[in-house]
């Protein structure tokens, strides 16, 4: 469990709010049509980052 | 993909780790000799460069290009957002600055109550766990662009080479890297791939080629200072 854990923050520095974001940009991108996957893919990340920022440090 | 993009982004990558790295070995040099700090150092290296001869083979050989971008590209996303995420928290003064003097002073004190087998191992786990971030981005750039193994690679030793050479040179802890920068910038480049390699892997057509990355590079700079001055202003 704790290397889990280990994994989970170095691969996302700690932060939950930022693949959630991700994770659920890339499945709406995958659902939508080809044309609309691109900005869908960029927002989820520009998200993914302002959630990260004002998330609470665990 | 520009090689010299890849290039860049792991030997900054690289180069903001060893640094840290290299504070650690001093540390364990001063306190605890030479042959502890090298030993350990040189033993993480080798460990390291076994972990990215395993790996990239394995990724490389993984499928085909579609997926393997479509499985790194959200890494990569994650980990450009935890490195922007730290950069932009001390620019607004949330987080105190990465102080290289106070880590080795600490590193020195604790030194000081141990053994030599202490150091050897406290100069190994440094190495091993600052390089190991550093060992997946150039594992994951090799997946994604097999041609460009070499750039990646050498971008990575190339930072060894030179933290390496002024560690030995000035055997003091590097106060002036502007480690904050680096780590801007790289977060920067490594959530602009993520998100170019994470579209590809979806078929997305980015309007502009490669040339996308150069729009996404200036949007995450424009959004990480927008942030940065969101972040200061809540805090005051």
């Amino acid at each position: 469990m704790r290397a889990l854990r280990n994994i989970y923050e170095f691969i996302t520095g700690g932060s939950i709010a930022s693949p959630a974001a991700v994770i659920i940009g890339i499945g709406l991108a995958f659902v939508a049509p080809v044309s609309a996957r691109g900005p869908i893919v960029a927002a989820a990340a520009a998200l993914a980052l302002v959630a990260a920022t004002f998330e609470r440090e665990t | 993909m520009n090689p010299w993009v890849l290039a860049f982004t792991t030997f900054a990558a690289s180069a903001v780790e060893f640094v840290e790295a290299a504070t650690i070995v001093l540390a364990v040099g001063v306190t605890q000799g030479w042959r502890a700090a090298t030993t350990g150092s040189a033993l993480a290296t080798l460990a390291l460069l076994a972990l990215i001869a395993a790996g990239s083979p394995i990724l490389m050989n993984a499928g085909s290009l579609d997926r393997l971008e479509l499985f790194v590209g959200p890494f990569l996303m994650l980990f450009g957002i935890a490195w922007l995420r730290k950069a932009i928290w001390r620019y607004a003064g949330r987080k105190p600055m990465h102080d290289e003097n106070a880590i080795f002073a600490r590193e020195v004190a604790e030194l000081r109550r141990r053994d030599e087998r202490a150091g050897f191992a406290v100069a190994f786990q440094g190495v091993f766990v600052e390089g190991l971030e550093v060992a997946v981005i150039v594992v994951t750039f090799a997946a994604s662009a097999p041609l460009l193994v070499a750039w990646s690679a050498g971008g990575a030793l190339l930072a060894l080479v030179v933290v390496a050479t002024f560690a030995v040179a000035l055997r003091a802890p590097f106060s002036r890297v502007p480690e904050n920068v680096l780590k801007s910038v790289v977060g920067v480049m490594l959530l602009s791939l993520g998100t170019l390699w994470t579209g590809e892997g979806l078929h997305v057509n980015w309007p502009y080629g490669d040339v996308t990355l150069a729009l996404f590079i200036a949007c995450a700079c424009a959004l990480s200072a927008i942030l940065t001055a969101a972040v200061r202003a809540r805090s005051t």
